[in-house]
């Protein structure tokens, strides 16, 4: 019997080739209820994933292209005067903007400006948003998808470190391999694909999972493991600054989803820290000289010892 | 200053170490405030505040030619200040100066060592000028500020968390561990190390600075010195038997040469027989005084003694007029044993010509008047010593004064001070009387040296000041040999009943130079109480302390440790520092000793060995099951059992378990798998 996650998992491989991974990793964030960062190249897919991962989901879905002159009120939405038909009085209503919906596809948001970023910081922490004085809670649940491009690419504001931390994976796409290469050139749109997708869970079902990520049991040895690579971070590594409380719990708590992504499992092994590594800290950390060749989570993954 | 691009040292000084540096050279410094100049206290303050400047980024580093200059300038000033004379203060002043001035090039860790040696140095030459207990405090302080500044020399600037505050309390904690694990090998050099005598000695002050009798003595001379309160000598009687107030002359000197207006020796008397050889007094001899005297530096030859005194230990010898001397001036302070027959008589059977002629000499044609009035006072008398009385009678029924503020005589000096002023201090009334003797044709010699003392009664010691300072005279009458007269007893009693204090309270000229001295204060109660104490304080701390010299060090090693020879007490002193040494290696290797492995990870690490055979090395992070997946490739044969393997391991690892009972099943079963595993592996191999 396939699980929900594995139905789902199929889908999404159908649309997006050969990123099994990748798809695993979006997944698991969204089921540990975090916000996910792509960062790829232009035309890598990181829409369709997104889109693809809505339709799958059954999640209403709404899109903004961040550009450098968006404001905070094209985000949130902004309260208009309407007249009553038919008389003359009238009164002020608030159109909600694009932030209210289930999942919110915030695309290329290092081109805006910080004011404009700064407008999700609320909406992705509390789910609320706070408008002309009113706070409006956000549909539940509620994820953002947001790409973004590469820093070095022109017109990109970088995000600060605070922004960064409030996304629980970053992950990046890369470019398809060879097989995959040609299935796309051979197949169909994949927009219209990922359009057409069925939804596989309800709302209740999607809760429902992200309530047994909580559940995944981690024993003492685990967290020793995540200890070490917690003060490997602080006191050793020679990072500029080590990983803070809600890094390691965010660690913890997207290797509990891969856990149960991954297989179907109930407890944390060693692996399922290893393989949500590199997307959950190496936007947090950053080297306090060269690295060198490795990135930061690859140094730790070759350092710190498993079993002791 | 650095050329040498050594890494270590060519590192900048942490900011948070240049408050040590500067605060611990200054403490250094201080102790030396007593001697230098008052110039070098303004060089100081100019250095640490250009350094402080520097600091703050205000100023830059002086350059070459402004360095040169302040050298150049600062030991022409030390030449200058000391008169050109190669004193230890001037010497000291010079050290002081080039310290200070290498703060201002302080820039590298480097420097930083130097000026911390330095400053080490520096506190060590205080300890030439004082050793009292407040001194040897005040330096174990300073080492540990010193060390501190050491150790914070090493604190790297990379941790961020860390405000200075809070690392130079760090620092200063290390230190003080670093010395108090340092303490009982310090006790061990302090009673091991061999006590060497010095080499070389050399004047320890100038002179103008250092206040104690002079081998002569003009009217006053004595006077100057009853305005200091310095400490000239501590005694202690064994058995308890203290002699009367009155019977407290501590001989120093016999002056039998007057040319008129100085009184000098002669040393027609001054040749000394050494110990073991000298004189001893009978050992059932009636009120016999047993004593030992602690003196402080006089960079003298003599000693301080009661009458009728018998040198007791080796290089002490006594002279032919009673006194006891040592061979080479003391420029340290000695602590010496000495036994005293006060009642002895002296060359009662005669003097020997010579003695007896210098013992009458009086420069011819001066003081006529009391010359005639000596020989017209000797012929009313009966005998010698009914003309001593009648002299010693004048002086206290005529108009005669005991001051301090005597009035400056004539050119006939004695004359004056008999006949008209009538006012002097003991060495005039001291020299006043031998000359009426001699005058008369008695054989008289006039001795300095101190009188009475302060008694300790709480701790049983007497402590002798300069003030104590006195003169008085001794006569030779025939049958009774030398005779001690004291003409200041006659004129003002109370000087030798009470002290100079009470003789002089009238006036009002007790250390009237001296205003803060605590000993003007007797009369406050709590402030008297408060000296006494740290006096008797600095009296142990001498006694115990400071007067471990070779000699006694013998006797240590003899009595307490039964080793016989110097060459024991240095295979001591070697053990003990091996020992130590290897105490402090076992604690550090018990520190650092690795956590014991479980029995899981010593089964995992052999399984691994295994592997190693078999050419699978193990890479640092790897989890168990990619290890054993990597073992899988290399040998597929045991395919089935490494991944059977791999799931124990995580089931046991992994899978949390709430049944304690059921987790050591768990265990057990593991280091089972485990073995077999690592049976198949053998076996595949071979």
């Amino acid at each position: 019997m396939t699980t929900p996650i594995q139905r789902a998992l199929e889908q999404l491989s159908a649309v997006i080739l050969g990123k099994e991974e990748q798809l695993k990793l979006a997944l698991s964030c969204l089921l540990a209820r975090g916000h996910l960062l792509i960062e790829d190249l232009p035309g890598m897919g990181k829409t369709t994933l997104s889109h693809a991962l809505a339709g799958v989901l059954g999640l209403q879905y709404n899109r903004i292209q961040f550009t450098s002159d968006l404001l905070p009120a094209d985000i949130l939405g902004v309260s208009i005067f309407e007249r009553e038909s038919g008389s003359d009085v009238g009164r002020f209503r608030f159109h909600p903007g694009p932030v209210f919906t289930q999942l919110l596809l915030a695309d290329e948001i290092n081109r805006a400006t910080p004011k404009a970023q700064s407008a999700l910081l609320e909406a992705m922490e509390e789910g609320q948003v706070t408008v002309e004085g009113e706070t409006r809670p956000l549909p539940m649940p509620f994820f953002v998808i947001a790409t973004q491009n590469p820093v070095s690419q022109s017109g990109t504001f970088p995000l600060p470190e605070s922004q960064l931390d409030r996304f629980l994976m970053r992950i990046q796409l890369g470019y398809p391999n060879e097989k995959a290469e040609r299935e796309l050139l051979e197949g169909r749109d994949r927009r219209t694909m990922a359009s057409n997708l069925k939804p596989l869970l309800t709302t209740q079902e999607l809760a429902q999972l992200q309530q047994q990520v909580n559940s995944v049991q981690a024993s003492a040895s685990v967290l020793d493991y995540v200890q070490r690579i917690i003060a490997f971070t602080r006191y050793e590594g020679g990072f500029q600054y080590g990983l803070s409380p809600r890094g390691a719990l965010a660690l913890l708590r997207s290797a509990k989803a891969w856990a149960l992504v991954d297989g179907n499992r109930q407890h944390l092994l060693p692996e399922d820290i290893q393989a949500v590594l590199p997307a959950v800290v190496d936007h947090r950390l950053a080297e306090a000289a060269d690295g060198g060749a490795h990135s930061v989570s690859q140094r730790i993954l070759n350092t710190v010892p498993v079993l002791v | 200053m650095s050329s040498t691009g050594h890494p270590n040292t060519d590192l900048q000084i942490p900011r948070s170490a240049l408050l040590w540096l500067l605060g611990s050279n200054l403490a250094a410094l201080l102790p030396h405030g007593q001697h230098l100049p008052l110039w070098m206290w303004g060089l100081a303050l100019f250095v640490l505040v250009w350094r402080g400047l520097t600091h703050l980024g205000r100023l830059s580093y002086p350059n070459r030619w402004a360095k040169a200059v302040a050298v150049f300038a600062a030991s022409a000033a030390v030449v200058v200040a000391f008169e050109k004379t190669f004193t230890l203060e001037s010497a000291a002043a010079f050290l002081i100066a080039a310290s200070l001035l290498k703060l201002l090039e302080m820039r590298n860790r480097r420097d930083g060592y130097v000026v911390v040696f330095l400053s080490y140095f520096l506190l060590g030459t205080g300890f030439l000028f004082d050793q009292g207990i407040l001194a040897g405090l005040y330096g174990i302080l300073t080492v540990w500020l010193l060390t501190s500044a050491l150790v914070a020399l090493h604190q790297n600037g990379f941790s961020h968390d860390a405000p200075s505050v809070r690392r130079s309390r760090r620092a200063a904690k290390l230190a003080a561990a670093i010395l108090l694990m340092s303490l009982p090998l310090m006790l061990v050099l302090y009673l091991l190390f061999p006590r060497l005598a010095p080499l070389w000695s050399m004047a320890l002050q100038s002179g103008k600075a250092k206040t104690g009798l002079s081998a002569e003595m003009a009217p006053g001379d004595i006077a100057d010195l009853s305005q200091s309160d310095e400490l000239a000598f501590r005694v202690s009687f064994s058995d308890g038997q203290v002699p009367a107030r009155d019977q407290l002359y501590w001989r120093a000197l016999v002056l039998d040469d007057y040319d008129g207006r100085r009184w000098q020796p002669s040393g027609v008397t001054s040749e000394a027989q050494w110990y073991p050889q000298s004189w001893q007094p009978p050992a059932d001899a009636e009120g016999l005084i047993r004593y030992e005297i602690i003196q402080e530096a006089t960079s003298q030859k003599w000693l301080f003694a009661l009458r009728g005194v018998a040198a007791q230990e080796e290089r002490i010898g006594m002279t032919m007029d009673d006194r006891l001397v040592v061979r080479r001036p003391l420029h340290e302070r000695k602590r010496y044993q000495a036994l005293s027959w006060p009642s002895v008589s002296i060359s009662e059977d005669g003097l020997a010509g010579l003695e007896q002629r210098q013992n009458l000499q009086l420069p011819r044609d001066r003081n006529p008047q009391a010359r005639a009035w000596a020989q017209q006072r000797r012929a009313e008398a009966v005998d010698d010593a009914a003309y001593i009385n009648g002299l010693l009678r004048h002086f206290r029924e005529q108009d005669f004064y005991y001051t301090l503020k005597p009035p400056l005589m004539g050119s006939e000096e004695i004359d004056d001070f008999l006949f008209n002023q009538r006012r002097g201090f003991c060495a005039h009334y001291a020299g006043a009387l031998v000359f009426l003797a001699r005058a008369a044709g008695i054989p008289a010699r006039v001795v300095s040296g101190y009188q009475g003392g302060e008694w300790n009664a709480a701790d049983g010691y007497l402590t002798v000041r300069q003030y104590d300072a006195h003169a008085w005279a001794e006569v030779w009458l025939s049958g009774q040999g030398w005779v001690r007269v004291d003409p200041t007893a006659a004129v003002a009693p109370q000087r030798i009943e009470f002290g100079l204090e009470r003789a002089v309270a009238e006036e009002g000229t007790f250390l009237q130079d001296n205003l803060l001295s605590p000993h003007r204060f007797k009369g406050v109660s709590w402030l008297n109480k408060l000296r006494m104490e740290m006096d008797s304080l600095n009296y142990y701390w001498q006694l115990w302390v400071l007067s471990y010299d070779g000699k006694r060090q013998k006797s240590f090693l003899n009595g307490w440790l039964g080793l016989e020879d110097y060459q024991q007490g240095l295979y001591v002193l070697g053990g003990s520092f091996g020992g130590f040494f290897l105490l402090a290696s076992l604690v550090v290797w018990w520190r650092q000793r690795p956590v014991p492995l479980s029995p899981f990870m010593r089964s995992w690490q052999r399984l691994q060995e295994k592997g190693q055979k078999l050419g699978v090395e193990p890479q640092a992070g790897e989890t168990a099951g990619s290890y054993l997946q990597r073992l899988e490739q290399h040998c597929p044969q045991q395919q089935s059992l490494l991944r059977w393997l791999a799931g124990e391991i995580n089931r046991s690892l992994y899978q949390p378990q709430v049944d304690k009972h059921q987790i050591q099943k768990q265990q057990r079963q593991l280091l089972h798998a485990m073995a077999k595993v690592r049976r198949q592996l053998r076996a595949g191999r071979d």
